[in-house]
């Protein structure tokens, strides 16, 4: 569809539009898909570089908390309190005194540990660091806890009541079971200081551009980055874990710690997180304009070299027409277009030359024309009174009057009635023999005629009156011109595929110069010669009719002689 | 030479070429976001995939380093963290129970099934690895079916185990038929021979107090049960009679001078180094051993004849009253899998269900069994590799092992799996010098261990 609707367009159009397709479009295509592939690449790399930072901070904590809660195997693995567990045996003194040593060995080895509630079968042991003073173990709610803890998997509960800055503590709540019948038997309860894993964490939150929160199961703040963040604004927060999502001028994503149900919260400035994207797309689009750029330039080139070429050749062969000048700016070129400009200005030549001589053509036809018409006025007035006087020469026996009179009369028949282009050799030469008898008359016998006619050449069709004007040329140099005897002398031959025809007169010749002249005339276009048209009438017909390299040639000698030679091409006509 | 190539098969190339540029961008398009995938594996640095085992080491650790150069490689290939807490006798078992009495479940567990492993399938802390193992056919074709089968427990298999193993009785022709004696048919030949080699100022029975294992009173134990009574050990929280029965037989043995003089001192390694020496005549050891003989000297013990593999001898009375009861000469031996048998707690198999069956599968891999096979020179459970397919043994000695395996009549549970580990190591295993030198009195020991096993189960 596209491309027939382009078909009746220009070349220039065309490639203009072809351009618009290969250059626009797939700099479109590219520019979007470079966007929206770098956008989610650079992304990813964003949210990778957070995961690592969740994997590291998950760690740290998961190593935390595993210490902690570690603490409670320990107290198991004494052989004591396990066979005081799992066999149901008495708590005595020694037994007590492990638990207790225990105890205080975990708050004094562990700086993190606050104080320990260990529970078995009712009978309570709780040791407090001395260090700092904590509150009671009603106060934190203790119960309320191991409540929780009973509900969840490995009854494990985690409780904080910190504030995200340096106050508050976390609880790590463990019910005990019979390891046999798995009874509850008894628990332990962690009470430990953050301060150390917030140290940990805070190395996390040197960079402006992302800060790392976390927050606990029961949606308290462990550690806040930012303080004037209000708690529950990010509570108010629900999506999927690990999804980044845009709030505000941020991006947040958080992963869950699985051991503790903690939540890692980062906080991606928008700014440093596309920043690189940023970049990376004027880099692109730069890259597109620098593409497109070139392209258009190269498209330039391609329409000055061909499609300009090729408007102007077009618009040129239209008004060629009208002015017949064609202007050729590219012949200088080597390519197609060159080859293109320099042929056609050969043939606009070719085709002017010949309408010029088709013009001079049909000027020298209307001419002759004229000129036959002129000549045929009253020719049956003419032949009538000629007629009556032949009769009246014949009633009075005066045969000389009528030879005359029938020579007269033959030789303006020949000029005037033959209608025909072609007469055989023979009749040519009968043709001028009447001629000659009127000025054999006229001149008393001073003229003479030598004829050498080859046999083969008297029936070969050649143009009517070609030859009685070149007889008439040279009576009248070679008889009127000079007192002396005058011999004209007619040869025909055949040569090749050529007649020749000379007609010689012994007269006053040519001067060399005038010779010359008269030579480079008849190979031109010049419509007469020193004002003799008849001479230069038969050569214009004869290279008309043959081709340039047939007409007339003439060679001479001042007061020796002049000799005429006609050349024929022998050819088949079908009518005279 | 373009010109030579017609329009129609330039048209035909440019369109295919088009064609691959077109694949080619949607591929790289599509895998560009693939990539970019947040479930990624390769980008999920939230696996918390770590797999926690509790394994039950070997008394000389033989197995230590391939088990743990196999989780390596696993780990490794899979990127899954494994985390490997390997411990030997009470200690194991003090850390599985309290373990799991805390909530501080091991994902897998890799000990021998019994008493303990038992009753934390019945607390419903182990799962079922019936259906992950019948659903795979190709898994469970690679398995000697009546191996695969003995970890069974109501109708389900809830463990796999990697290897089994026979306690026989080992003794050394050369040092028997230099004192005239032959391998002891009865517990009162076995006494005679005794007597007979202490005179020649040889120790008799290579045995070490200190072996918590007890392999010398579990072969007693099962000569004097058969399969009946060790199936069912105890009853009303009291051990059947053979386990008494043994204490008196290691006491006569003890009084024969069957032991060596520093018994009280030593262990099952000094044991087995002075049977590989030469220095005493019998050991009781599990088939395993022959391939530690086997490994000791290239000399070939078999064409020598030098040592040969049987059941304990049990007393004439016995076995007389036994074949009465049969109608046919049975010689119980105690037989088992051993602890490289595989465990999944329930709550890994909830939550860590893939990875933990793609790790047992390539723990149970034929490749894998191989390893531990040349290491512990068990009977795989692998079918290829167990004694009753495996290719020509590479040395005598097992070929001795494997006609003894073949000759077994009677086969008995081992006498420990019926009791509670932690109570067999606290009150039986610790106490046993004490009872065969009658510092203590093995009633008082059964009495107490059945107290404790009464206790444990809230009695």
């Amino acid at each position: 569809m596209v491309f027939s609707k382009l078909r009746p367009q220009s070349i220039k159009d065309k490639i203009r539009s072809i351009s618009i397709l290969q250059i626009i479009l797939p700099i479109i295509i590219i520019g979007i898909l470079s966007f929206v592939i770098s956008n989610n690449i650079i992304r990813n790399q964003a949210l990778l570089r957070t995961k690592q930072t969740f994997n590291y901070v998950s760690e740290q904590v998961t190593a935390y908390t595993d210490a902690i809660s570690g603490n409670a195997q320990k107290i198991l693995y004494d052989r004591d309190v396990y066979e005081t567990i799992a066999f149901g045996l008495p708590i005595d003194d020694k037994t007590s005194e492990s638990i207790h040593n225990l105890l205080q060995q975990m708050v004094t080895s562990d700086t993190n540990i606050e104080a320990v509630s260990f529970t078995i079968r009712d009978e309570n042991f709780r040791t407090v660091s001395k260090k700092i003073n904590i509150p009671s173990a009603q106060s934190v709610g203790y119960s309320d806890i191991l409540k929780k803890a009973r509900k969840n998997e490995n009854s494990v509960y985690w409780y904080t009541d910190m504030d995200g800055e340096n106050s508050g503590s976390i609880y790590v709540a463990k019910i005990l079971y019979n390891p046999y019948t798995y009874e509850e038997i008894g628990n332990i309860v962690f009470q430990a200081s953050g301060v150390s894993l917030m140290n940990m964490i805070i190395k996390y939150n040197t960079s402006s551009d992302s800060k790392i929160d976390i927050i606990s199961n029961n949606d308290r703040y462990i550690y806040k980055a930012d303080p004037t963040v209000r708690d529950d604004e990010l509570y108010e927060l629900s999506f999927n874990e690990n999804e980044l999502i845009k709030h505000n001028n941020s991006y947040l994503i958080y992963h869950t710690i699985p051991s503790v149900n903690w939540r890692i919260l980062c906080t991606l400035s928008s700014r440093s997180l596309f920043e690189t994207s940023v970049w990376l797309m004027l880099c692109i689009f730069l890259l597109c304009l620098i593409s497109a750029t070139a392209l258009v330039l190269f498209t330039k080139y391609i329409n000055n070299n061909i499609s300009s070429p090729l408007s102007e050749l077009a618009k040129q062969i239209q008004t060629w027409d009208e002015d017949k000048v064609f202007r050729s700016p590219y012949k200088h070129r080597k390519d197609e277009i060159g080859v293109l400009y320099n042929s056609f200005s050969l043939m606009t030549r070719r085709i002017g030359l010949l309408i010029k001589q088709n013009y001079r053509n049909k000027l020298l036809q209307k001419d002759i024309e004229l000129k036959m018409l002129q000549s045929q006025i009253t020719p049956h007035f003419m032949f009538n009174a000629l007629s009556a006087i032949n009769n009246m020469a014949i009633l009075n026996n005066m045969d000389d009057i009528s030879k005359m009179v029938t020579a007269l009369s033959d030789t303006l028949n020949n000029r005037i009635s033959r209608n025909g282009r072609y007469v055989t050799l023979n009749d040519e030469l009968s043709a001028s023999d009447s001629y000659i008898y009127i000025q054999q008359v006229r001149f008393s016998n001073r003229l003479e005629i030598e004829k050498n006619i080859s046999e083969n050449a008297r029936n070969i069709p050649i143009p009517n009156l070609t030859i009685q004007p070149i007889v008439e040329n040279a009576v009248k140099y070679g008889l009127e011109a000079t007192d002396r005897k005058c011999i004209i002398k007619i040869n025909a031959y055949i040569d090749d595929d050529d007649l020749i025809v000379t007609v010689s007169d012994n007269g006053t010749g040519i001067e060399k110069d005038r010779l010359e002249r008269i030579n480079t005339a008849l190979k031109t276009d010049a419509l007469s010669i020193d004002g003799s048209i008849g001479l230069v009438n038969v050569n214009k017909r004869l290279m008309l009719l043959y081709g340039s390299d047939y007409g007339i040639t003439i060679d001479s000698e001042p007061n020796k002689f002049t000799t005429v030679t006609l050349k024929y091409k022998i050819q088949d006509v079908k009518q005279y | 030479m373009w010109s030579k190539i017609k329009r129609s098969t330039f048209n035909f190339i440019i369109s295919v070429v088009f064609l691959i540029e077109v694949f080619l961008l949607i591929f790289c398009v599509s895998t560009t976001f693939k990539k970019s995938d947040m479930n990624n594996k390769n980008y999920d640095y939230f696996n918390n995939d770590t797999i926690r085992i509790l394994h039950n080491s070997e008394y000389s650790g033989a197995s230590n380093k391939t088990m743990y150069e196999l989780f390596n490689n696993y780990s490794n290939e899979n990127h899954i963290q494994i985390t490997c807490d390997s411990l030997y006798g009470n200690d194991f078992y003090l850390k599985l129970q309290a373990d799991f009495s805390i909530g501080h479940d091991p994902d897998i567990v890799i000990t021998a099934p019994g008493y303990n492993i038992n009753y934390l399938y019945d607390a419903d802390k182990l799962a079922s690895l019936h259906k992950d193992i019948l659903n795979d056919t190709s898994w469970s074709n690679n398995f000697d079916e009546s191996i695969l089968y003995t970890t069974k427990r109501n109708n389900k298999i809830y463990g796999i185990p990697m290897g089994m193993e026979y306690l026989a009785l080992y003794s050394n022709n050369e040092l028997l038929s230099k004192c005239g004696l032959d391998v002891p048919q009865s517990f009162n030949e076995l006494l005679f021979a005794c007597d007979v080699l202490k005179q020649n100022g040889i120790t008799p029975i290579a045995f070490g107090a200190l072996d918590s294992d007890m392999l010398l009173y579990q072969a007693i134990t099962a000569s004097l049960g058969g399969y009946m009574e060790l199936t069912n050990a105890i009853y009303k929280s009291e051990l059947t009679p053979p386990y008494a029965l043994a204490f008196e037989r290691m006491q006569s043995l003890y009084q024969a001078g069957a032991y060596p003089t520093d018994f009280e001192s030593i262990g099952r390694l000094e044991s087995q180094q002075m049977f590989l020496e030469a220095k005493a005549a019998f050991i009781v050891e599990s088939s395993s051993f022959a391939n530690t003989i086997a490994n000791f000297s290239t000399e070939n013990y078999f064409s020598d004849g030098k040592f040969s593999i049987s059941a304990f001898p049990t007393s004439e009375n016995v076995q007389k009253a036994r074949n009465e009861f049969y109608k046919s000469n049975l010689i119980p031996v105690p037989y088992g899998v051993d602890n490289m048998t595989i465990h999944v707690s329930k709550t890994a198999y909830e939550t860590k269900h893939d990875e933990i069956i793609r790790l047992i599968k390539y723990l149970t891999s034929k490749d894998s069994a191989k390893l531990l096979t040349k290491e512990r020179g068990d009977i795989s459970s692998v079918k290829s590799l167990s004694s009753k397919t495996s290719s020509a043994p590479t040395s005598n000695i097992i070929v001795e092992r494997n006609l003894f395996i073949g000759k077994c009549t009677e086969i008995t549970p081992m006498p420990d799996t019926a009791i509670d580990k932690y109570v067999w190591y606290s009150c039986i295993s610790s106490n046993l010098a004490n009872i065969i030198t009658g510092r203590t009195d093995a009633s008082d020991v059964l009495s107490n261990t059945s107290a404790l096993l009464d206790a444990a189960r809230g009695g």
